[in-house]
C-alpha cells in the first residue's frame, strides 16, 4: 500500500475543538440536582486520629452526607494496587483514614453539598483531634533499625527488596583499570498535569447504571477497580474519559477519590463531583522519582566497560498507589542504558516514607536509569580522559548484533546508537563547540556540553510484564457509507491518536484520514481495553487496530473478487478502489464492495456481512527507542544561572506517523527532563510537611528558559510491530535531564567539580563559581 | 522554625511590662487578630486568634502556657494552636532586661507549622510573626504609657 497519509505532519483532528474552547472535560458536566465533594485532609505526615467531630459539618445547611473512614471501610474495598515482589510488604488503605494518617493530605473525611462551596465550608468544619507521632520522612533514615514505623503490622519500613546480577561483577571490579563512583540522586517531582483530576459519578435511569467520568488514562482498568471498591458489578458500570487535559503518568491510577464519588453518588441518589484543587494536585496525586543510585562503574584503560554495580533506595511515600513498586524496579531492567556492559548488580529497597505515594510519572524508573549510567559515563571519561563522545561510541553494541541481549535482562529490539550520535554531533557541530568551549574558558567564561546517548523501554508491553495485561484492543467499523470508525482502548490524554490512527486507517483502506473517526474513552462503546501510557498507544493500540484493518480487507478482497470472478489474492488495495494486480485495469470501486457486504445479496460462500473486526494485539518484546541530546549551558558568572543556549536532539522512535505528533512529543518532553534537571522539586521539612504546595513554590519551567530545539531524527524500525514503530511519548523526559547536568558538570570542569546533584538552580552554580578558583 | 527578635520599651520599667505580658485581659487587648483570651489555669490560658499569612487565612484555637516564671526577668511560653490552615506549635523564651529607664524585651523561638500554613506560608511565617509581635509590643507600649501618664 501506498502511504499517502503516514509520515504526513497532518494538523491534529483534536485541536480545533480544543483551541475554540469547545471541548468537554470533567469539570464542565452539570446535571440537575448534581451535589460536590469536598475532602478534609490530613495536616500531620504521621499520627493517629484519636477522634473525629462531624457534627458541626452536617449541620450546616446544604449538606447531604458526611463520611468517615469507617462508614467505607464497612462498605467499599481498598484502594488498589499491582505488582508482586516476592516478601513484600503491601499496605493496605481504604479511601478513607482509618484510625491513622501517614501523609501531610490523606483524605479523613468526605462531604458532599449543594455546592462546592458549601461542602469545603463543611469539610472545613470538621474537627480532627490528632495524636501526632514522628514522621519518617528520609528514606535512609527509614531503613535503619530503631526508626519510627508506618505501621505497626510491619516490622520496619522497607517494603521491598529487589536485585539481580548478570556476569561476574566481582570478577568486573578486580580487572579493572579504572573505577568511578557517585551517589546519584533523582528528586521527588509533581507531574502537575494542567487539569487536575476530578470526577462525575451519577445512578443513570432507567436501570440506574453507575456512571462515572473521571480525567482517567485507563477508563477500562479503572472501572474494574471501581467495581471492586464500591461493590457494583462491572456491567452495571460505564466509566467515561472525557476530554482529559494531559496525565504524564498521574492518570494512570485508580484514586481514593474516584472510590468516594461513585461511593456517594450511590448513597445520596444524587449526582456528584469532585474537582481537584492545585493544592490538592500537589499533595495527595502520586509523585514521580525520589531515588537514590549509588552507582559503580568498572572499566578498562581503553574505555571499555567491565561491569556496574547499583545500589538503589526508592523512596515509595506512604501508600502504595496502583503500580507504586513497580515503577523503580524498571530502573535495573534499564540500567546498562545503551552500552555494553557484561556485568551488572542491582539491588534496590522500596522504603516506606511519610509522603505521597510515588508512581508512574513520565519516563517512570527510565529517567532514573538514564540518569544514572548516563552521569557516570561522563565521570568515567572525566577521569580517563577520554572524550565523553568517544567513550560511549566505544561502547555501544554494533547494529548487527541486534536483538541484543543485555545484563539488565531485557532484548534490545533494533538500533544503531552510532548513527543518532554522528547526527547530533554533525547538528550541534561538537567540535566547534569544543574549540569554543576551550576560547571561552580563557577568557573566564564557563561554557560546558552534555551529551546523553539514551534508550529507553516503550510500547508496554508484553503480558508477561505487566500487571494488568499489556495488550491493546482495535476495532475497526467500516460503516454502510464507506465511512470508517475506529475504536481504539489506548484512551489517549493530548497524544492525538485521533489523528495519527486516522492516518494509519486512511492509508491501508485507501481513503482519507477525514473519512476515519476514532472514538476511545468509553467503556461503554469501546472494547475492553488497556490505556495510553509507557508510549504504548501506536505500537499496541495502533497495532491492534492495523491488525482489524487486515482483517476487514482479507475480507473485502474475497468480496471484491467474487464480484469481479477472480481470485482474492489476485486483488489489492488503490486510493477509492480495488484493483485487479498485474495492469488489466480491472477495478471496483471501494464503496461498491463495502455496500456488498452489507446488501449481502451477492456474498461469496462462507462470508458473513457486515464490515467489523476488533483484534487484541498482544507484543512480542517492549520496543526500545533511543537517540542522542545534545546540550549546551552558559553559566552566569553574576547569578549562577545555567542558561541553556543551544539543545539539539535526535531521536529513533522507528518508523513515524506523523512528525508533527512526535516533534510535539519531543518538545513537551525535554522541556519536563530539563524541568527537572534545572527547577523542579518536591520538598518536605523533617516534620513531613509539604513546602512546595503551590505553584509559587513548585518551579514549573517557562517557555523563556529555553532556546529553539533543533531536532531530528534516524529510522530504525521495530521488528517487534508490523507498524514499526518504537513509542515517543517519554523520551525527551528520559534523554534530556542527563544532557542538562552533564553540560553543567562539563561547564564547572575547571572548578574540579565532577558531579552537582538535581535540580541545579542558579544558587547551587553560584556558591561554586564564587567559592572556588577555577584551574 | 527560629522566630526571634527584641522591642524596646521606652521609660517603661520592668515591672510594669511584665506585669502586662503575663495578664490575659491586657494581651487580648494589643494581640492583632485575638477573638477570645481567657485564663483557664494558672499561667495558662485559652486562645482563638484569626491569622492570615499569605493566601491562607483562618481562626485558630489553642491555648498558651506560661511557665519557668523568674519576675520580672524571664519566662517561658508554649503556644498551640488549630484551624482549618493547619496548626501551628510553639516554644519560646522572654527575657526582660532594664536599660535604666525602660525594658529591652528580647524573645526567641522555635515554631513548627503544618498542614495548608506549612505548605503555602512557611517562609512567610517569619516575616508575618514578626508584623504581628511587633504590632503587640507597639500596642502594649502605648497603653503603657497612657497608664503612667
Amino acid at each position: 500500500m501506498t502511504q499517502r497519509y503516514v509520515g504526513q505532519a497532518l494538523k491534529r483532528k483534536e485541536d480545533p475543538r480544543l483551541v475554540s474552547g469547545t471541548s468537554s472535560y470533567v469539570d464542565d458536566i452539570s446535571m440537575p440536582g448534581m451535589l460536590h465533594m469536598a475532602i478534609t485532609r490530613s495536616i500531620h505526615a504521621h499520627a493517629r486520629i484519636k477522634r473525629i467531630d462531624i457534627s458541626k459539618a452536617q449541620r450546616l445547611p446544604g449538606v447531604h452526607a458526611v463520611i468517615t473512614g469507617e462508614e467505607v471501610a464497612a462498605n467499599c474495598g481498598p484502594v488498589p494496587s499491582a505488582g508482586e515482589i516476592p516478601n513484600m510488604k503491601r499496605p493496605q488503605r481504604y479511601l478513607l483514614a482509618v484510625s491513622k494518617v501517614r501523609f501531610v493530605g490523606e483524605p479523613i473525611a468526605a462531604v458532599v453539598a449543594a455546592d462546592k462551596y458549601i461542602a469545603r465550608d463543611a469539610a472545613d468544619f470538621i474537627e480532627i483531634e490528632y495524636e501526632p507521632l514522628p514522621a519518617v520522612v528520609n528514606p535512609e533514615k527509614a531503613m535503619q533499625p530503631g526508626s519510627p514505623r508506618l505501621y505497626d503490622e510491619f516490622s520496619d519500613n522497607v517494603s521491598y527488596h529487589f536485585g539481580f546480577e548478570s556476569g561476574n561483577t566481582e570478577e568486573a571490579f578486580k580487572s579493572a583499570n579504572v573505577v568511578v563512583k557517585e551517589r546519584f540522586i533523582n528528586q521527588r517531582l509533581a507531574p502537575i498535569a494542567m487539569e487536575t483530576r476530578g470526577a462525575v459519578a451519577t445512578l443513570q435511569m432507567p436501570d440506574n447504571e453507575l456512571v462515572i467520568w473521571s480525567s482517567t488514562q485507563i477508563p477500562h482498568l479503572l472501572r474494574t477497580q471501581l467495581a471492586l471498591m464500591v461493590r457494583v458489578p462491572e456491567n452495571r458500570m460505564r466509566v467515561i474519559a472525557p476530554e482529559v487535559g494531559g496525565g504524564f503518568g498521574s492518570k494512570l491510577n485508580v484514586y481514593a477519590e474516584e472510590g468516594l464519588v461513585a461511593y456517594l453518588a450511590k448513597k445520596t441518589g444524587h449526582p456528584v463531583k469532585w474537582i481537584e484543587s492545585r493544592r490538592e494536585n500537589i499533595a495527595a496525586t502520586i509523585h514521580g522519582r525520589d531515588q537514590i543510585d549509588d552507582v559503580e562503574l568498572a572499566l578498562k584503560k581503553d574505555g571499555t566497560i567491565l561491569g556496574m554495580r547499583v545500589k538503589s533506595i526508592a523512596d515509595l511515600g506512604a501508600y502504595f498507589q496502583l503500580l507504586t513498586p513497580i515503577i523503580p524496579t524498571l530502573t535495573g531492567l534499564l540500567a546498562p542504558g545503551a552500552y555494553k556492559v557484561p556485568a551488572l548488580k542491582f539491588d534496590q529497597v522500596g522504603v516506606l516514607t511519610n509522603k505521597m505515594a510515588t508512581d508512574a510519572y513520565r519516563g517512570a524508573g527510565r529517567p532514573e536509569a538514564t540518569y544514572l549510567i548516563e552521569r557516570i559515563m561522563d565521570v568515567a571519561a572525566q577521569k580517563l580522559k577520554l572524550d565523553p563522545a568517544e567513550l560511549r561510541r566505544r561502547n555501544f553494541p554494533r547494529p548487527n548484533e541486534f536483538p541484543y541481549k543485555t545484563s539488565g535482562g531485557v532484548i534490545y529490539d533494533s538500533a544503531d546508537y552510532e548513527k543518532a550520535l554522528d547526527r547530533a554531533l554533525e547538528l550541534a557541530d561538537y567540535k566547534g563547540l569544543r574549540l569554543k568551549q576551550a576560547e571561552l574558558w580563557k577568557q573566564g567564561k564557563y561554557m560546558g556540553i552534555g551529551l546523553s546517548s539514551y534508550v529507553e523501554i516503550c510500547a508496554m508491553g508484553p503480558s508477561t510484564a505487566m500487571p494488568a495485561g499489556g495488550w491493546e484492543s482495535g476495532t475497526v467499523r467500516i460503516e454502510p457509507s464507506g465511512k470508517v470508525t475506529v475504536l481504539t482502548g489506548a484512551s489517549p490524554h493530548g497524544q492525538g491518536q485521533e489523528t495519527s490512527f486516522a492516518q494509519i486507517a486512511a492509508d491501508e483502506l485507501g481513503i482519507t484520514p477525514d473519512d476515519v473517526v476514532v472514538i476511545h474513552g468509553d467503556t461503554a462503546r469501546i472494547p475492553y481495553g488497556i490505556g495510553t501510557f509507557g508510549s504504548r498507544a501506536t505500537a499496541v493500540g495502533g497495532t491492534a487496530m492495523f491488525l482489524a484493518i487486515q482483517d476487514l480487507k482479507e475480507k473485502m478482497k474475497k468480496i471484491a473478487a467474487h464480484l469481479l470472478e477472480t481470485t482474492p489474492d489476485k486483488m489489492e488495495f488503490s486510493p477509492g478502489k480495488l484493483v485487479v494486480k498485474g495492469g488489466s485495469g480491472r477495478s471496483i470501486n471501494y464503496t461498491e464492495v463495502v455496500g456488498a457486504a452489507y446488501m449481502a445479496r451477492n456474498l461469496p460462500p462462507g462470508v458473513e456481512p457486515g464490515l467489523e473486526a476488533t483484534r487484541f494485539f498482544e507484543p512480542s518484546n517492549f520496543t526500545f527507542p533511543f537517540g542522542t541530546h545534545v546540550c549546551v549551558v552558559e553559566l552566569d558568572w553574576e547569578t549562577g544561572e545555567p542558561k541553556i543556549t543551544k539543545y539539539v536532539a535526535v531521536d529513533d522512535c522507528g518508523n513515524v506517523i506523523n512528525p508533527l505528533l512526535v516533534e510535539g512529543q519531543v518538545h513537551g518532553g525535554i522541556v519536563q527532563g530539563v524541568a527537572q534537571a534545572l527547577h523542579e522539586e518536591v520538598v518536605y521539612d523533617e516534620n513531613g510537611q509539604l513546602l512546595t504546595g503551590s505553584l509559587m513554590d513548585y518551579a514549573l519551567p517557562r517557555a523563556h528558559d529555553f532556546p529553539e530545539f533543533e531536532l531530528d531524527r534516524t529510522v530504525t524500525p521495530s521488528p517487534v510491530n508490523p507498524l514499526g514503530v518504537k513509542g515517543v511519548g517519554e523520551a525527551g523526559t528520559i534523554g534530556s535531564t542527563p544532557a542538562v547536568v552533564n553540560a553543567v558538570v562539563d561547564a564547572l570542569a575547571p572548578f574540579g567539580v565532577t558531579h552537582i546533584d538535581m535540580p541545579v538552580r542558579s544558587e547551587k552554580v553560584w556558591k561554586i563559581l564564587k567559592g572556588r578558583k577555577a584551574s | 522554625m527560629r522566630i526571634e527578635g527584641q522591642f524596646l520599651f521606652d521609660e517603661i520599667p520592668s515591672e510594669a511590662v511584665w506585669a502586662f505580658l503575663t495578664d490575659a485581659t491586657r494581651i487580648a487587648e494589643c494581640l492583632p487578630g485575638c477573638e477570645k483570651l481567657v485564663k483557664t489555669g494558672d499561667g495558662t490560658y485559652e486562645m482563638q486568634m484569626k491569622i492570615g499569612v499569605g493566601a491562607i487565612s483562618g481562626t485558630f484555637t489553642g491555648g498558651i502556657g506560661l511557665h519557668d516564671l523568674a519576675p520580672p526577668s524571664e519566662y517561658q511560653m508554649t503556644v498551640n494552636g488549630s484551624g482549618t490552615p493547619g496548626f501551628v506549635n510553639g516554644e519560646g523564651k522572654i527575657q526582660l532586661t532594664s536599660n535604666g529607664t525602660g525594658t529591652v524585651v528580647q524573645y526567641s523561638g522555635d515554631v513548627t507549622a503544618g498542614g495548608a500554613i506549612a505548605s503555602l506560608g512557611q517562609r512567610m511565617i517569619g516575616g508575618a510573626a514578626r508584623m504581628v509581635i511587633d504590632q503587640f509590643f507597639k500596642c502594649a507600649a502605648g497603653k503603657l504609657r497612657t497608664n503612667a501618664g
